[in-house]
């Protein structure tokens, strides 16, 4: 089905709306900031090219836009495994400190170690739910599991997480 | 239970590379009238080359016809498909004909689990279909798992009227799996759009044989929907042929289950 003419206007607003989204989808999913700026790239550039594409009535931007990112992930990992380099601080954003900048990437980092264990469904749902924000309801529709699996899922993972975190570690 | 440290990793994409990617995006880039000319100019060589080649090489037009046809996991290549395979090693005595030997086969009912048992055996959530044309009754539901010529886990759902079967087949592939060739003769192979995605269309495949109500051996025709949604296959596939309309209302039905 085809947009109205209004469809670059309105990609602009979804644009805005859901880059810092996406882009933490894939922060959390591969805990890389430069990978996760690719990623990001790519999957907004598919979008942009299938805007016309897009049907409001059959989906809301954002699960059409993540079906797009989990795809885009899947390719990720099937092309190389995912590895976690701690990245040399090169920018900061206005609000940051030095010091706040690296513990989040130090942060990502070890969280990335942590979901090692995990399987490729299980990282998914955490980077869905923390980097992305959807809810249990969004994430069930795209992730094909019921609203209350993914709850229980996502519960046992952060059991598990937070055991790990609270360890004292170097 | 608190997850604030999985929030407190939040961090904004840097602003330079938000403006910039939109900016990407947004605008068409201006080229070079002389570069436009010379990009067309070898685009339409190398298109002009690979017809050539598909006109009189019949190896290149076979290598093409595999490319095109791909969906997922699967290959079509449109090469003579099983039946036809096994027909031709039949009457070429290549294989031995199968005989009768008299001995009665027990008939057993087909397992017909529930989508709950099915998603509950095979690790996945089963789909259900929708839209289904009166008539058709569900007749069984199995799960079958990886084997060496089948590297998935799949659950198999069957309708049938008596006369015509509907079956629907949902597979989860093993992880770093390699393609799966399923040869499609001559049947007609086209892209189709169901709902946001791409799926393949294969009219008049052929399958096996059967009896007809003369008792006379006859071919097996079906026509098959395929696509790959959220990581998983799907297969919808109708003897006799069901209509492409048809076909693409019931698998829409599975669409975001």
């Amino acid at each position: 089905m085809k947009q109205s003419s209004n469809t670059d206007d309105h990609f602009a607003l979804f644009y805005q709306e859901q880059v810092d989204r996406v882009y933490n989808f894939f922060r959390y999913r591969f805990g890389d900031n430069t990978l996760a700026e690719d990623l990001t790239s790519i999957t907004f550039e598919k979008a942009w090219k299938k805007r016309f594409r897009y049907d409001h009535n059959l989906a809301a931007f954002s699960t059409w836009i993540f079906t797009i990112a989990r795809r885009t992930a899947i390719d990720q990992y099937r092309r190389v495994k995912a590895e976690i380099p701690i990245e040399e601080m090169d920018h900061l954003t206005s609000e940051e400190t030095l010091e706040e900048s690296i513990q989040k990437r130090e942060d990502l980092a070890r969280l990335s170690k942590l979901l090692t264990r995990f399987s490729n469904r299980e990282k998914e749902l955490v980077a869905l739910k923390y980097g992305a924000g959807l809810t249990n309801r969004e994430i069930a529709k795209l992730s094909r599991l019921s609203e209350s699996n993914v709850g229980v899922i996502l519960f046992r993972i952060i059991q598990t997480l937070r055991k790990e975190w609270e360890v004292p570690h170097e | 239970m608190s997850d604030r440290f999985l929030h407190d990793i939040h961090e904004p994409p840097r602003s330079e590379f938000t403006h910039n990617l939109y900016q990407r995006i947004n605008t068409p880039m201006q080229q070079k009238p002389i570069q436009i000319r010379r990009f067309a100019f070898g685009t339409a060589l190398c298109l002009l080359l690979i017809g050539i080649s598909l006109i009189f090489w019949p190896a290149s037009r076979v290598f093409a016809q595999q490319i095109v046809n791909k969906m997922g996991h699967w290959l079509f290549p449109n090469l003579p498909t099983y039946a036809e395979q096994y027909e031709l090693a039949i009457s070429t005595s290549v294989v031995d004909q199968p005989l009768a030997t008299g001995a009665p086969v027990e008939w057993q009912a087909p397992p017909l689990l529930s989508l709950e048992e099915a998603s509950a055996q095979a690790g996945f959530n089963a789909v259900g279909l929708k839209n289904i044309p009166s008539g058709l009754k569900l007749v069984s539901r199995s799960v079958s798992f990886p084997d060496e010529l089948n590297p998935f886990t799949a659950v198999t759902t069957v309708y049938s009227d008596g006369n015509s079967n509907l079956s629907f087949t949902q597979m989860q592939f093993i992880e770093s799996s390699q393609t799966v060739e399923l040869p499609v003769g001559d049947a007609l192979v086209e892209e189709v759009e169901l709902a946001q995605t791409k799926a393949l269309w294969i009219e008049h495949l052929r399958l096996s044989t059967y009896l007809n109500a003369d008792q006379k051996v006859e071919p097996m025709y079906a026509n098959v929907l395929t696509w790959e949604f959220d990581g998983m296959a799907f297969r919808l596939k109708c003897t006799p042929g069901m209509s492409q309309e048809e076909m693409l209302e019931i698998a829409q039905s599975t669409i975001g289950q």
